[in-house]
């Protein structure tokens, strides 16, 4: 990533005139932005975007939406009021300047583009365009659901898939549909995220698919894809066909379920489950049989290793 | 035109489709920029020496069978196709085609006459895949078609390399150092962009274990592997398998790469070893057994073991334990199924 973004900065140098250049990655949860690579004297601005007020003050200035690059000489204040001239550039001899926000083509906001000039007249009207003309390339180059979307097709062939952010937030993923079991605030996604967050680049379990009679069932599996020094993308959530679940019903699996959270006294499964204990003890007879296990221990790895399992915060259909 | 010939088969080499469909895509392609009646692309296996056809045109299925078959392979190998030169037509030979048993048993047979064959290799030299354009003609492919084909030929590689989308997987393990592509019997070949490692190398018990998880039919596993011995003199390291998951390759199983291990929740190497017997299903008279200590030790160390899991039963130890990729797979281990 750093790679891609110093080429881009080194490609932008031989057609537009800069002294000091600054691509970032926008964190828009906890608004910050990461620098991915700079060239030049870039120190003042890493000092300046290290500061709480900068993402507020790019905001004010109406960089953090998708509009044309702004030159220093069109915003309408004078530069000594703008506090990353006035604290940050001005003293550091910049009097020229070019920013843009990064918008990918499918109008994700991803990072900031920012190009300094010591000599006032540059950047020109002219620059501005070359730079408009490439911010929406370099965003798709820098946009990270790409690459999640390639590592999430290598793992699983999966029908639909999203992003999820460390905030909660769902965002496509390049390539795949969506799907209503992996909207904001599902409970599969809330389940896929707590399960990651005790360990594990990945994990799966079965869900009833939606809107099915019966014992349909859909695979879930997720991919912790969190680079948390970068961005807020955490989580790969993928849905696809359920596999060999073995023979075993939705109570065998959701049983399973149970005992991989460690409930593995039968007389709290059948409460838990609202079955008879006689229900629960032929279940768990079948399960011991179909994963050709011998204890409930090695049942439950056998389960959490197969994804053979519906975790209790998983809903019925 | 070369050069829109070749952007287009790159930017089918970098799109998000699976191998199979980017494969029918390159064969079509192709052939608007050099003509043929018929044509076979296949992988290249890098164990054994054969083909696996991953799209065709205008090839009935007894020629298809026969050409994914030894006899082919062995042609290819014999006329030195496999190697990376410019096409070759047959007519180039300096003996007549119906000496070659693929052209008197098949092609000729199907009125197939003339074709170009040739080796696809990546930019780091490994050998890809193969491709073949047949006509119905007597008449041999005129140079320029010849120089096209050759020209066109570098960005070929890289749209059916079954490579590449295992790479991309492994990029779900932070902090990798090392990897290694895993084939059927045990094989392994360098994973691209990867560093090796002795553990995995061809033969070692990590390999014969990633190839026991694939075969089980699991499509990620991670566990630890203490380095320097049994005791984990030099610590442990963490290995992660991941299945492949295009069918295409019919050799080709997954990954496996190692990468540091970041919290052991202060187990010890014996704890750890206790716990992976637990994982697998070991009464504790059976860990004793194993590991050649008296049942009470083994209790000792499961106390251990429940209070640094934070686990009130022995099965939430495991499931945590394996969540957290803490499993030591013990080689003698009697009680895994």
């Amino acid at each position: 990533m750093a790679e891609r973004a110093a080429e881009v900065l080194h490609r932008l140098g031989r057609i537009v005139p800069f002294d000091a250049g600054w691509v970032a990655l926008r964190d828009p949860e906890r608004q910050r932005h990461v620098a991915l690579a700079t060239t030049g004297p870039a120190g003042p601005l890493r000092d300046y975007f290290g500061r709480p007020e900068a993402d507020d003050e790019v905001d004010s200035l109406g960089l953090n939406r998708r509009c044309p690059p702004m030159l220093a000489s069109d915003i309408p204040i004078p530069l000594r009021e703008v506090r990353a001239w006035s604290d940050h550039l001005l003293p550091a001899g910049f009097r020229g300047g070019v920013a843009a926000g990064l918008f990918t083509s499918s109008g994700r906001h991803v990072g900031f583009l920012s190009l300094l000039t010591a000599d006032a007249p540059q950047p020109r009207e002219a620059d501005r365009r070359v730079v408009a003309t490439v911010t929406t390339v370099i965003a798709d180059e820098l946009d990270r659901t790409g690459d999640i979307a390639e590592t999430a097709r290598a793992v699983e062939k999966a029908d639909a898939g999203v992003v999820l952010t460390r905030g909660g937030d769902v965002l496509p993923l390049p390539g795949l549909p969506d799907h209503r079991l992996l909207a904001p605030g599902s409970p599969i996604l809330a389940v896929a995220a707590d399960e990651l967050a005790v360990g594990g680049a990945c994990i799966g379990f079965l869900a009833p698919a939606p809107g099915a009679a019966g014992d349909r069932l859909v695979r879930v599996t997720a991919l912790d894809v969190a680079r948390p020094e970068l961005d807020h993308l955490a989580a790969a959530v993928l849905l696809g066909p359920p596999g060999d679940s073995h023979g075993l019903t939705v109570l065998d699996l959701r049983i399973l379920g149970l005992l991989v959270e460690g409930v593995i006294d039968i007389p709290a499964l059948g409460r838990r489950l609202r079955v008879g204990t006689d229900a629960v003890a032929r279940s768990l007879g079948r399960s011991l049989a179909a994963l050709q296990t011998s204890d409930l221990t090695a049942t439950a790895v056998r389960a959490l290793r197969g994804g053979l399992r519906i975790p209790p915060g998983v809903p019925p259909a | 035109m070369s050069a829109a010939a070749s952007l287009e088969l790159a930017e089918i080499a970098g799109s998000a489709a699976p191998l199979p469909s980017r494969a029918r895509d390159t064969l079509e392609t192709l052939r608007r920029h050099v003509p043929f009646d018929a044509a076979w692309l296949a992988l290249a296996d890098p164990v054994g020496s054969s083909y696996t056809p991953v799209a065709s045109t205008d090839l009935d299925p007894g020629t298809l069978g026969y050409l994914s078959g030894p006899t082919t392979a062995h042609d290819i190998e014999v006329t030195g196709t496999d190697r990376s030169r410019p096409p070759l037509s047959v007519s180039d030979l300096p003996y007549p085609a119906a000496n070659l048993r693929t052209w008197a048993e098949c092609l000729l047979p199907a009125g197939i006459h003339e074709n170009l064959s040739v080796a696809l290799f990546d930019g780091g030299g490994r050998h890809v895949g193969f491709l073949a354009l047949f006509y119905g003609g007597t008449e041999p492919p005129s140079t320029v078609v010849r120089r096209r084909l050759h020209r066109l030929t570098r960005v070929l590689a890289p749209g059916i390399d079954p490579l590449r989308s295992l790479a991309a997987a492994s990029r779900v393990v932070r902090g990798a150092t090392a990897g290694t592509v895993l084939y059927r019997y045990g094989a392994t070949r360098p994973l691209p962009g990867m560093d090796g490692d002795a553990l995995l190398a061809q033969g070692s018990p990590v390999i014969a274990l990633a190839h026991s998880y694939i075969d089980d039919g699991q499509v990620f596993a991670s566990f630890l592997w203490p380095r320097g011995g049994r005791h984990a003199p030099d610590g442990h390291v963490r290995v992660t398998v991941l299945a492949s998951p295009e069918k295409t390759a019919a050799s080709l199983l997954g990954t496996v790469v190692l990468s540091p291990v970041t919290d052991l929740r202060g187990l010890t190497p014996r704890e750890l070893e206790v716990l992976g017997l637990l994982i697998d299903g070991c009464s504790n008279q059976q860990i004793a057994r194993a590991l050649v200590v008296a049942p009470r030790t083994v209790a000792a160390h499961l106390e251990h073991i429940l209070v640094k899991l934070d686990a009130h039963s022995r099965t939430l130890a495991a499931v945590r334990a394996e969540r957290e990729g803490l499993y030591v797979p013990l080689p003698s281990s009697a009680c895994r199924g």
